[in-house]
Order: structure tokens, then sequence, then C-alpha cells
């Protein structure tokens, strides 16, 4: 589904990644590990047309990304999901989801749907869809990122650290989405510094270090690799 | 010895403009531009490093202007008096207006300023017996030299020689912990409190310091014509010096001299072109800030840094022993943080519901539950960042109650944020020094001229962060700023700035989410040594790995109240934990990271 080739993205004089090759198959989750300042949000970035490529190619079902405006990747079924936690504080939580749904804006019944589907997977939402996003705890404002990336029903979601800061409890419940929403038929690139929980729930994953591809296998593969072990999981 | 040829070559370019232009009228120009640019340079500290806007600035130019023009014209004041005298009167102006408006931010600060600016003007047009209205003040002393006039050419090199030497003090002073203080104060004010600086104080500083370089200007102005009235100091003046310091590079250095010359002598140049000449003027501001939004100085700036293309240096792992700071004056023994009945309710939700903690001295305590239990809030009241409703806080048997953040800090009480609150403008080192702020003693003025005190603080502070850097793995980024740096390394330099303070109780909000085990693990043998030297911790995470090996104590809240309190083995066995916070899966989530 999506493929890159030998790319490089600098931000100003300062070159983030280089020669990165990553594959991600329709249907499968791809998890992308590595310490910080590797460059893992700057792949997800660069997909998204907010970094700039100066080398290599990025493609999704064929199609070349890597010169296209955010706005356009996003018209072609990519989702991103940030790191942090960036909702709109002033905005109300339907509000921040009706945002995530920018393109339908003159759709109002197929909004309300989509809006509904997304509050069916997190009810905690629907309690809450009157709050400002600023009032809600941290695990609360992560689902409401990740569902503001789902309601345009994107076929390939990119999601960067969607554990940082939730209890574990919030974590289990978060992967435990992720893989439903794969099971559905959702292609996920998830980045995480939980390298445990990312290469539990994913198909294949990568290591980035020092912004080129250290290690990439079959995620069982990897948990048992002894420099992952080493140098991710704590050992 | 580069700022050596750099100062050779201005010397020599203002020794020789007279003779390269040698007409009365350049002369003039060039004089003007001299006194400006004093203007500019000391609203270039206001607004490019302080962060605060000033439309009113020719008010405090009028100020100084008065000031030197009454006392010397009818009080036949020497002008070694009435020079200093316009200094303070003026920094006295900015003081007293800036007390009460400082507490207004922004664009209603702007307007204060405006209205400053009207005051002034309004003043000098209708009180006519005091400063002659729109009549003025006639037969101001010119400057003179052992009795002589020293003439325009001798004004020019006294007011040009003036500027130069305030453009070097107050490079000095902005490149020294001054500027980066000030700096601070304009990123996060938030965050400049944590750390013990006094942010009003800082801001009402930068006040006086722009004031007082004003009144100087002001001064010089008066002395150049021998008559001044109130025209000089309508709001199209303070625009003036305000659009130089835009179009020279609001923040740069250099921005104030390059904007005001550009200005003035445009406005000069296009004289001729009468009504035309403002279409031309616009036209040329437009394309200007369209060219280079950062001024032409800034512009300049980007160019050169964009020829000195460095390559990403590479994050290795974290050399194995390092100094870390000790705690100052933290008692060995003792409750370092005691915290009795703090409640806090937001619009009828208890964010905090009657907790009571106690911190032993030199222990590491967790603070767990699910996110909204209230533990955010809970430092923020420990750290005076919000007022509880009821409770007490007390830091080694001093209570905190009823005192701002800044004064907590200085107790020794400092934190990190969970929503980073780094300086934006400036590098990784300079957030981590800017931290040891509370042990810094030296002077504005001992900043300015270089002194021992501030150059010892510098080097201190130097060394301090050196070390620091090196502990955290993050020297190889130590010249970057913080956007350009992977989030969990940001999340290190707020652990930086923490430990550059020297705390004796450390407050940190989610010190290791974003970093990998592996990362954390090495935050975790930091903090076991910063513990080992005495320091207390306070800490909120929700990366248990890291919380069940760090921890002496652990306490767990939910919906604002204690719910668990105990040692890591029996909080992380506790039913109750594991129900509302833990999960059930805990249990094999641990076998997972520890699997290794």
């Amino acid at each position: 589904m999506l493929e890159i080739t030998g790319l490089d993205v600098a931000y100003g004089p300062l070159t983030i990644l280089r020669g990165v090759s990553l594959e991600v198959a329709r249907g499968e989750i791809v998890s992308v590990i590595g310490s910080n300042g590797a460059g893992k949000s700057t792949l997800l970035r660069a997909i998204s047309g907010l970094a700039h490529v100066i080398r290599g190619s990025i493609a999704l079902e064929g199609r070349r990304l890597e010169r296209l405006r955010p706005e356009a990747v996003a018209a072609l079924g990519v989702a991103h999901v940030p790191q942090g936690r960036q909702v709109i504080p002033d905005l109300s939580v339907e509000d921040n989801l009706r945002l995530g749904a920018w393109r339908l804006r003159g759709d109002g019944a197929r909004v309300a749907r989509l809006l509904e589907r997304e509050y069916a997977r997190f009810p905690r939402l629907a309690e809450r869809r009157a709050r400002l996003a600023g009032t809600l705890s941290g695990g609360e404002q992560q689902m409401l990122v990740i569902a503001r990336g789902l309601v345009m029903e994107p076929a390939f979601i990119m999601m960067d650290e969607p554990s940082l800061g939730l209890a574990p409890i919030v974590v289990d419940e978060i992967m435990e989405a992720i893989r439903r929403l794969n099971e559905e038929g959702l292609t996920v690139l998830l980045v995480e510094q939980a390298a445990a929980y990312a290469l539990a729930i994913a198909d294949r994953g990568y290591v980035l270090k020092n912004g080129e591809v250290f290690l990439s296998g079959p995620a069982a593969q990897l948990r048992d690799d002894e420099r992952v072990i080493h140098g991710y999981l704590g050992g | 010895m580069a700022r050596l040829v750099r100062v050779a070559v201005a010397v020599a370019v203002i020794a020789a403009l007279p003779y390269v232009f040698p007409s009365a009228y350049f002369t003039h120009v060039f004089t003007t531009i001299a006194y400006s640019t004093i203007v500019v340079l000391g609203l270039n500290v206001l607004i490019g490093f302080s962060g605060q806007i000033s439309l009113g600035h020719a008010g405090f130019y009028g100020v100084g202007a008065y000031t030197t023009a009454l006392l010397s014209a009818q009080h036949g004041w020497s002008l070694w008096l009435t020079f200093p005298a316009a200094i303070v009167v003026t920094a006295a102006a900015g003081l007293v207006f800036a007390l009460p408006a400082i507490r207004t931010k922004g664009l209603y600060l702007a307007v204060m300023t405006i209205a400053f600016g009207f005051v002034v003007e309004i003043l000098s047009q209708r009180w006519v017996e005091f400063t002659g209205g729109t009549m003025g003040v006639y037969g101001i002393p010119a400057l003179s030299w052992l009795g002589s006039p020293v003439g325009a050419v001798g004004y020019f090199y006294v007011v040009a020689a003036t500027a130069l030497a305030l453009q070097l003090l107050l490079n000095t002073l902005v490149g020294s912990l001054w500027g980066k203080t000030l700096t601070a104060v304009k990123d996060s004010e938030q965050a400049a409190e944590a750390v013990g600086i006094d942010v009003l104080k800082w801001k009402v500083l930068a006040f006086v310091v722009s004031a007082g370089c004003a009144g100087l200007g002001g001064a010089f102005f008066a002395h150049q014509n021998g008559y001044i009235n109130s025209d000089a100091f309508t709001f199209s003046t303070s625009l003036f010096f305000l659009v130089a310091l835009i179009v020279g590079g609001l923040g740069n250095r250099y921005g104030p001299v390059v904007g005001v010359s550009v200005l003035t002598l445009l406005n000069q140049l296009s004289a001729q072109l009468y009504e035309y000449r403002f279409y031309t003027l616009g036209v040329l501001l437009l394309g200007v800030l369209l060219l280079m939004p950062f001024g032409i100085a800034g512009g300049v700036a980007a160019l050169a840094r964009r020829l000195g293309r460095r390559p990403a240096p590479a994050s290795g792992p974290l050399p194995a022993a390092v100094a870390v700071p000790a705690a100052a004056g933290a008692a060995r023994d003792g409750i370092a943080l005691s915290v009795r009945a703090l409640m806090k309710h937001f619009g009828g939700v208890a964010a905090v519901d009657g907790v009571d903690i106690e911190v032993a001295t030199g222990t590491i305590h967790a603070l767990i539950g699910p996110n909204g239990a209230g533990k955010t809030t809970f430092i923020n009241l420990v750290s005076g960042r919000l007022v509880p409703d009821l409770g007490h806080v007390a830091c080694a048997g001093i209570a905190l109650d009823g005192t701002r953040p800044f004064r907590r800090a200085r107790r020794g009480v400092i934190r990190t944020f969970q929503n980073l609150q780094l300086f934006s403008d400036l590098t990784v080192a300079e957030n981590v020094s800017v931290g040891a702020h509370r042990h810094v003693r030296a002077t504005t003025l001992e900043f300015a001229f270089g002194l021992p005190r501030a150059r010892r603080a510098e080097a201190e502070a130097r060394r301090r962060t050196a070390a620091l850097l090196a502990a955290l793995g993050l020297a190889g980024i130590a010249d970057r700023r913080p956007d350009e740096i992977a989030y969990g390394h940001r999340k290190l330099v707020e652990l930086g700035r923490a430990l550059a303070a020297e705390p004796a109780v450390l407050l940190l909000d989610e010190p290791v989410a974003g970093l990998n085990a592996t990362e954390a693990d090495q935050i975790r043998e930091l903090l076991a040594r910063t513990r080992a030297r005495g320091v207390t911790i306070l800490l909120i995470e929700h990366n248990m790995d890291f919380v069940m090996k760090i921890s002496d104590r652990v306490t767990v809240l939910n919906f604002g109240q204690k719910i668990a309190d105990g040692t890591p083995e029996t909080v992380q066995r506790d039913p109750v934990v594991l129900e509302a916070y833990l999960g059930r899966r805990y249990g094999a989530n641990v076998v997972v990271t520890r699997r290794a």
C-alpha cells in the first residue's frame, strides 16, 4: 500500500532522514521504533507532506506523495494522528471532531453519521461531546485526536506515539482499539516509544537509528533480537 | 578578536562619514540616525528581547528631551548634569508607567503605551507655561568642550560614539545570562517563574532600561537644534521607531542601526518627491517585509545560517558517571514536603479533594492514577501556579501558602511541565543555564559591563549546564532550539533546566513519557543519583516499570482522592489500584517489559 524508497529529509540545515526505505502492505500494522531524535516523527511528517523531502520517493497505491501538499495527501485517505495530543483546546469535543470532517462540510447528515460512529467507538467522548477539549484528561484528548483522524474513514492511518502520557489501563484500551480498527481493514503505521506495546500488536517493525533504517523484520523476530532488547526494550 | 575588528570598522566608518559626505546637511542626517539608533536600541530590548510592545516610545523620548532642555535652558544646569538627569527622569517615568501597566499583556499593554504617548504629547502641547507648547523651548545650549562649542561634526562624533558604546553595552547584556533570562520571560512566563525568575520585576526592568535609552536619545535630539516643541513627540514618531526596528530586524542586535539608517535615508532621499514619497516608502517597506520577514539584519543572519549547513549529530548513549548537582540546603532527614488537606475545585468538580502527602527528605515519591485524577493539578498547587481552596503546603517545615511560584522556586521547590514549557528562542544549552537563575546574584549593570560577579555567574552556569547536558545525553544538540529536536529530547531539556536550579524538592510531571525503555532506564539512574545527594523528588508518571523500580513510596489518586498509599510492592498488588488504574493485563505487560 505504502512504499518509501531512499528517502532523505531535512529541516533547514539539519538532515534528519537518510536513505530510508519502508513498506506497508494493505491490512498490516507496521511499527517504527527508535531513540529520540532518530527521525520517527519526521518520517510521518514527510509522508503527510509536512516535512521537506530532498531525495527519494513516497508512493501510496502507486501514487507519488512526496511533492503533494498536506491537504492533498489527506484527501487521498491518509490520516495522521500527530504526537502530543494536539486538540484545539478552546473548541468543544464535537467541534474538534467536525474539523476532522472538514472536507465534508457541506454534507451535514453524513458528518453527523460519521461522528456518531466515532462516539460509538469511544463512548467517553460521547459523554463529553459538549466539553471544551482543553478540559479533557490526557487519555481523553488522545482518544479525541485518534477519533478525529478516523472520522474521514481513512484507508491508512499513521499514529505518532498514541500511548504518550497515558495510564497503563488506557494504553491497553488504545492498543486494543488500534487492533480492532486493523481487523476492520484499516492499515496502520505506528510510531511508538513504548516499544514493547508497539511490537506486541504489529505484524512487522522497523528500527530507526540516526535517521537510517537499522533493523527491520517481523515484529516477533524483532522482539527477540538482542539489539532491540538492549537498545529499546530496556534489557 | 572578531569583536575588536568589528568595533574598529565601526569606529572607522563613524570617523570617515563627515569627510566622505562633507556637508552640514549630511552631518545633520547622520546625527539624527545616531540618536534615533540609541532610542531604537532600547526599544529592541523591550520588544525584541522581553516581548512587550511599546507604541508610545516618543513619550519617553520627549520626557528626555524636555528634561535636558528645561534644566539647561531655563535653570542653567551644566550638560554634564542634564544628560544623566534626562536618563534618570525618563527611566523613572518608565518605572512609574510600567508598575501598573505591566499587569496587562500583548495588545492591552500596547494600547496603554499609546495612551502614555498621547499623554506626553498633549502635555507638551497644552501645558504651555512649563513646556512652551507649540512655541517650544528656545535657547537650548549646544554641547561645548573646554569653553568652545564642539560644532556639528563634533556633535555627530559624540552622539555616534555614545550610540556605539550603547550598542556594545547592550550586545554584552543581551548576550549574557541577563539577556537569556529576559528572553525566557518572553517565551514562557510560567516556566520562568518555575525557576525562580520574578517575571513582573524583569518586565518592569526591560521598560526602565528601554525608557532610559529613549530619554538619552531625546536629550541628544534637544541639543542638536537648540530648540524643541511638541511637534517632535507625536504618535508618528513612536511609529517611526517601531517601524525602523521591524524593518531592521526585531530581536536582532543590529536591527536598530540598520532599520534607522535605511528609514532615515529613505525619508531624506525621497523628500523631493513630496506626496509621492509616501507611496514609494510604503512599497519599499512592504517589499522588505515580504522578502525578509525578520527584517534586513534578520534576513542577513538567516542567509548566513543557511550557508553554514550542519549535519545532524548522532544521538549517542548517555555517559555513565556524571556529577549531579547537590541539593541546596536540604536536611538529610525529616520531611521535605508536607501537604495537608489540599483541596481544589474547578466549577463544582473536585480536582484535588482533601489530599495529605508527606515526602521524606531524600526519597522519591511517585504520584500515579488515571488520567484526570488530579495529579497535575496537585503539582500546580504545590508549585504555587494554582491557589488551593483549602489546605497547606510546607517545604522543610516552612509554610508556602499564599506565596507566588517564583518565591517557592527560590526556596528550592522546582518543577517540570507535562505540556512542555521550553524557551523557544533559546538553545538547549541556554534553556538549561537559565534554570540556574536562583543562584545568580549579579545585577544588570554588572552584566552590562561584564564585571567579575557576572562573569563568575556566567562561568558557573556554563559549567553546570555542560555537566547536565552530558548527563542527559544532550551535549550533541546543545546549540539547537527546542523546535528542532525530538519530543523526548525536549522532555530531557525540561528536566535539565530543573536540575540546573539545584532543587531541594523536585516536582516532575511525567519525566519519561516519550522515552523508550532504555532511555527511561538512563533517566532512572540519573534520578537515583540525584536522590542519593539528598534531593527529594515527587513525580507523576505512567510508565509503571519506571515508577515501581525507582520509587520509595507510591500514592495513587483517583477523582482527586487518595485511594492507596504505600511501597511499590503493596500498591501494585492492591486490587483497587489494579481495577482503577493498572488494568487486569498489567501483570502481562510487566512480563513483556522485563523479559530481558
